[in-house]
């Protein structure tokens, strides 16, 4: 991290290696032996990765970062966004600082690997050489698994709004159109998906919009999951005062269809629904390119890794991060798990280079701000600690833990770490 | 040779520093704590530079249940006492980049 005595012994053990690995050459040049880490996806995990193994690499390697939008625009905050109350702007931070820092910044997208050559194809550029890759590739959709959003128009119509971005927008503005008394239905897939408590959240952020804009509207929550995934008893609170009357939870309602020229929602054992503005986040898994470079082993939609490292468990040399990975026990898919699975990651990577032993008992913590109105909100708290025996992350019984009640300094506390952990992954 | 006097060098160093057996595992150590407390940043507690003792003695309270605070009363319970103890040399010993 920030101690600069730790980075010169870095530097110093790694540093020393590839002039080890030729005895009796001149030295070579120094640009020539520096090994390099392709990092592809710029999120909370890859862009965390990629800043870690340049800090702590120094000049003994290149990394270089590959990210297919301009600019990074965070999960977390943008249901506050579809609610009205922070604008895309305010979550929206660019990749400058990172490339001030040592990281080479390519905005392309990585379309292929090939583990056997170590290389990663690009839409638009050259092919990238790796000698450790990091894939932090988030997530892609099983759009086909809902009857209907087979088309573009379909998918666009019924945004999932799950990656921040031009969806959170399009969905903000149905809001904004949508008439007094309207219903907005949103979908939740079944567990594991990305944010845990975000449906939740979104939820009542939405509510929050509506009981001050358009008063006699309801949000209805459809969960493909028998109860609510996380921090039910603060949530169901938010629904039953802050939002009574204007919520209402269903279980156990998986989307099966959507027909469109009706905005019917069709489930496999739920009534069918119809709402005004209908908000789908279907069923998905880790992002495409990691089933091009063959890490996807957990029933055709996680990435298994070795916790140690992060390195796949079918494909080495390759680390796979964040939403993606077939998650230890109690693990959340989270932005703030993403950016401490990068360190791990990171870390991972340079003592393969350097031939060196990994840490071998890593801790990560996660800690996750769920916002009931525009000022206050909970947090869900955990460490996880790696057990050797059990070769997985063990969640720590005695530091888990929930906010009893939302109040206006979790709210802030929210607000300042989503500045700390973007400061910490993006320079 | 020179990796092996590297490695003797990194571990007196840093290793008598922090009292643990690997610097690298602390910096690790020190790595989960930066989500929230990042370097060069101010936001919410910045941690480099601050009073060894200071470290400490908050590392403890959070995790024995005598300081009350939002998130820190559970994630210090997360952690040994050594690796607190790690932590606060860690970062007493930092400088704020």
């Amino acid at each position: 991290m920030s101690a600069d005595v730790g980075r010169r012994c870095a530097l110093r053990t790694i540093g020393s290696a590839p002039l080890l690995a030729l005895p009796g050459c001149s030295p070579i040049p120094a640009s020539r032996a520096k090994r390099r880490i392709v990092v592809v996806g710029g999120g909370f995990g890859g862009a965390t990765a990629a800043r870690y193994a340049a800090m702590w690499g120094g000049d003994s390697v290149d990394v270089t970062l590959v990210e297919r939008d301009d600019a990074f625009v965070s999960c977390p905050l943008s249901n506050l966004v579809l609610a009205g109350s922070r604008t895309l702007a305010d979550i929206t931070v660019g990749y400058d600082a990172l490339a001030r820092r040592g990281v080479r910044v390519i905005h392309d997208s990585a379309v292929a690997v090939d583990p056997e050559r170590q290389r990663v194809r690009l839409a638009r550029g050259d092919d990238l050489r790796y000698d450790r890759l990091i894939l932090s590739p988030g997530i892609d959709f099983f759009y086909d698994r809902i009857a209907g959003l087979d088309t573009r128009e379909a998918r666009e119509r019924f945004p999932h709004a799950w990656r921040a971005g031009p969806q959170t927008v399009s969905l903000r503005r149905q809001l904004e159109a949508m008439r007094d008394g309207g219903v907005f239905a949103i979908s939740i897939p079944r567990a594991p998906y990305r944010c845990p408590p975000a449906p939740y959240e979104r939820a009542c952020q939405v509510a929050w919009y509506l009981k001050r804009a358009k008063p006699s509207s309801k949000v209805l929550i459809l969960d493909g999951n028998e109860d609510v995934q996380s921090e039910k008893a603060l949530f169901a609170k938010a629904w039953n005062d802050d939002y009574r009357g204007i919520v209402e939870y269903r279980p156990d309602c998986v989307l099966t269809g959507i027909d469109a020229a009706t905005r019917t929602m069709r489930f496999e054992v739920a009534e069918d629904v119809t709402a005004d503005v209908i908000n789908i986040i279907p069923p998905h898994g880790a992002g495409d390119i990691a089933r091009s470079a063959g890490v996807v082993t957990a029933n055709g939609q996680w990435c298994e890794v070795h916790f140690l490292t992060f390195e796949s468990v079918k494909v080495p040399g390759i680390h796979v991060l964040g939403d993606a990975i077939q998650v230890a026990p109690l693990m959340p898919k989270s932005g703030h798990m993403a950016n401490q699975h990068g360190k791990v990651a990171a870390a991972a990577a340079l003592a393969a280079l350097a031939e060196q032993p990994v840490n071998a008992s890593p801790v990560l913590n996660n800690v996750c701000y769920s916002f009931i109105n525009d000022r206050e909100a909970a947090h869900i708290v955990s460490v996880h600690r790696y057990d050797a025996t059990q070769q997985t992350f063990v969640s720590v019984p005695e530091a888990r833990g929930v906010s009893e009640e939302k109040s206006a300094l979790d709210g802030d506390y929210g607000f300042a770490w989503a500045r700390a952990i973007w400061t910490d992954m993006l320079g | 040779m020179y990796r092996a006097i590297a490695i003797v060098i990194a571990s007196c160093t840093l290793g008598a520093m922090a009292g643990h057996a690997n610097p690298l595992d602390v910096r690790a150590l020190a790595a989960s704590c930066a989500s929230c407390h990042p370097p060069a940043a101010s936001l919410p507690v910045p941690l480099e530079g601050q009073p060894r003792e200071m470290l400490a003695s908050r590392l403890h309270g959070f995790r024995d249940g005598s300081l009350h605070g939002t998130v820190m009363p559970q994630i210090a319970k997360g952690y040994t006492i050594d690796e607190l103890d790690a932590l606060a040399d860690y970062f007493a010993q930092a400088r704020a980049r």
